[in-house]
């Protein structure tokens, strides 16, 4: 390794060196902010439905956007940015949930918008009712179903980023349909 | 379905519904920023003090220790901006970008981010007048085998509106779709305010073009005038270029294109969706 300086550098005409200071940290920037304008609400709904609606699914999307930004150019290949984004977003989730401070501490998020008109408020109760069954659904069947019907992943990429077995993800997945499935029928 | 449980189309359909109403905060970036500065400030401190233990030992460790710390070297992309155009006003640049090579003079390759091309037959070739014969699957546009241009427009209640010009300079057909990305850079590069909001400016629609070699697209960019705002809550500056993210690509170029802009979270710029040909709306 040469050592010399900083990664990447632009040369603008007219300007002889670009300077010691690095460059970098600005593309970096540029590289995650596109990630973030592509991403990150899909990000923030996977969070959400996987943390029951809480307002910690903002700071485990926040988090996971850091970790990517901290990776530096290992993570440079967009689709396997996207796929760290994912995977870290449900570990990180997980966590949460498991040590149970999103129970006790986080209130849900309030409904988005003000219920207004009446189909709105149906709308909103129909939301309601979804993420309550989420919550109720064990942890590997709700981040299976999430994963498959939500973010769309194959079997195999669901396999991948919760590390089991496409087998499990069978398993999980048709079990919380079901379960789901029930508790919607309960409820309507 | 009593005990049937949900079929996936339903699923499907009651996630995204449930998930839809989630947005991201609105300062959800400048967040990030946040974090990832406080962590690394706090990892510089970390470091030093581990090269200063290292120093007592033995000097050449600790310099390793020093340019191992700067990032690991691969990657390397060089922006050369080209010379401005004789009678426009177009700036223009280039790009080579070798993505895993230490030398840039190799063959470019395009990102590994492959596009598939999404429209529906009769967005793909809007405009040109050229019916697609067979369906190749055609891929988007690479940044190097774009040229990306940006040509003044006109200025209407407060906003002066440029188009950022995509040319397709390569040998094959390729796709543009969406939003380009657009931020104002100082002179190192250096992002100043925010980047642009991808917005539908003149109520563009988003779609996929496709663009044989020669054939250009382009995007509007709306800049709000800085005097509109308060100088205390805009705190102008003249940017040196723009940085543009052609659609769906994640390597940019840096193109010339001195203009005032915030850089404060006012007056914020807007960007469009690309449409084909290089019209002003």
């Amino acid at each position: 390794m040469d050592g010399t300086g900083p990664v990447s550098r632009i040369t603008q005409p007219g300007q002889g060196s670009p300077g010691a200071r690095a460059t970098f940290p600005a593309e970096r920037e540029a590289f995650v902010w596109e990630l973030w304008q592509v991403h990150s609400d899909s990000m923030i709904r996977l969070a959400a439905l996987l943390l029951g609606g809480t307002d910690a699914a903002e700071d485990v999307v926040q988090e996971a956007f850091i970790r990517v930004f901290d990776a530096r150019d290992r993570l440079d290949d967009p689709d396997r940015a996207v796929g760290y984004l994912r995977t870290t977003v449900v570990n990180l989730a997980r966590s949460r949930w498991r040590r149970r401070l999103v129970a006790r501490r986080y209130a849900p998020m309030p409904p988005p918008e003000p219920a207004g008109p009446e189909e709105r408020a149906l709308i909103e109760l129909r939301r309601a009712e979804v993420i309550g069954a989420l919550r109720r659904l064990p942890r590997r069947e709700k981040e299976a179903v999430v994963l498959r019907y939500y973010a769309d992943l194959s079997e195999a990429q669901t396999a991948e980023t919760l590390g089991i077995s496409v087998g499990s993800v069978k398993g999980y997945t048709s079990r919380g349909l079901a379960a789901l499935g029930r508790m919607l029928e309960e409820r309507s | 379905m009593p005990d049937q449980g949900l079929d996936p189309q339903q699923a499907r359909r009651l996630l995204h519904d449930a998930a839809d109403g989630y947005h991201t905060p609105p300062d959800g970036f400048q967040r990030i920023q946040q974090g990832y500065r406080r962590r690394r400030q706090g990892r510089r401190v970390v470091a030093v003090a581990a090269a200063v233990v290292v120093l007592g030992g033995a000097g050449i460790a600790a310099a390793e220790l020093a340019s191992g710390g700067k990032g690991s070297p691969n990657g390397s992309r060089v922006i050369i901006p080209a010379t401005v155009g004789s009678t426009t006003q177009a700036a223009t640049a280039t790009t080579i970008a070798g993505t895993t090579s230490p030398t840039p003079a190799t063959t470019p390759t395009g990102p590994p981010v492959s596009v598939a091309p999404v429209g529906s037959p009769s967005t793909v070739g809007a405009g040109s007048g050229v019916t697609p014969t067979t369906v190749v699957q055609l891929s988007g546009c690479a940044t190097s085998s774009l040229t990306v241009t940006v040509q003044p427009g006109n200025a209407a209640a407060g906003t002066f509106y440029q188009q950022v010009v995509f040319r397709n300079s390569g040998a094959g057909s390729c796709t543009l779709g969406g939003y380009p990305g657009v931020s104002f850079v100082d002179q190192s590069g250096k992002l100043l305010g925010q980047p642009a909001q991808r917005t539908d400016i003149a109520g563009e629609p988003v779609k996929t073009i496709v663009l044989a070699p020669g054939q250009s697209g382009s995007a509007t960019v709306g800049l709000p005038d800085t005097g509109n705002f308060p100088p205390s809550d805009c705190n102008a500056t003249t940017a040196v270029s723009m940085r543009v993210y052609p659609p769906n690509r994640l390597d940019s170029v840096v193109v010339p294109d001195a203009q005032k802009v915030c850089t404060t979270s006012q007056g914020r710029t807007m960007v469009g969706p690309v449409q084909f040909g290089t019209a002003s709306p």
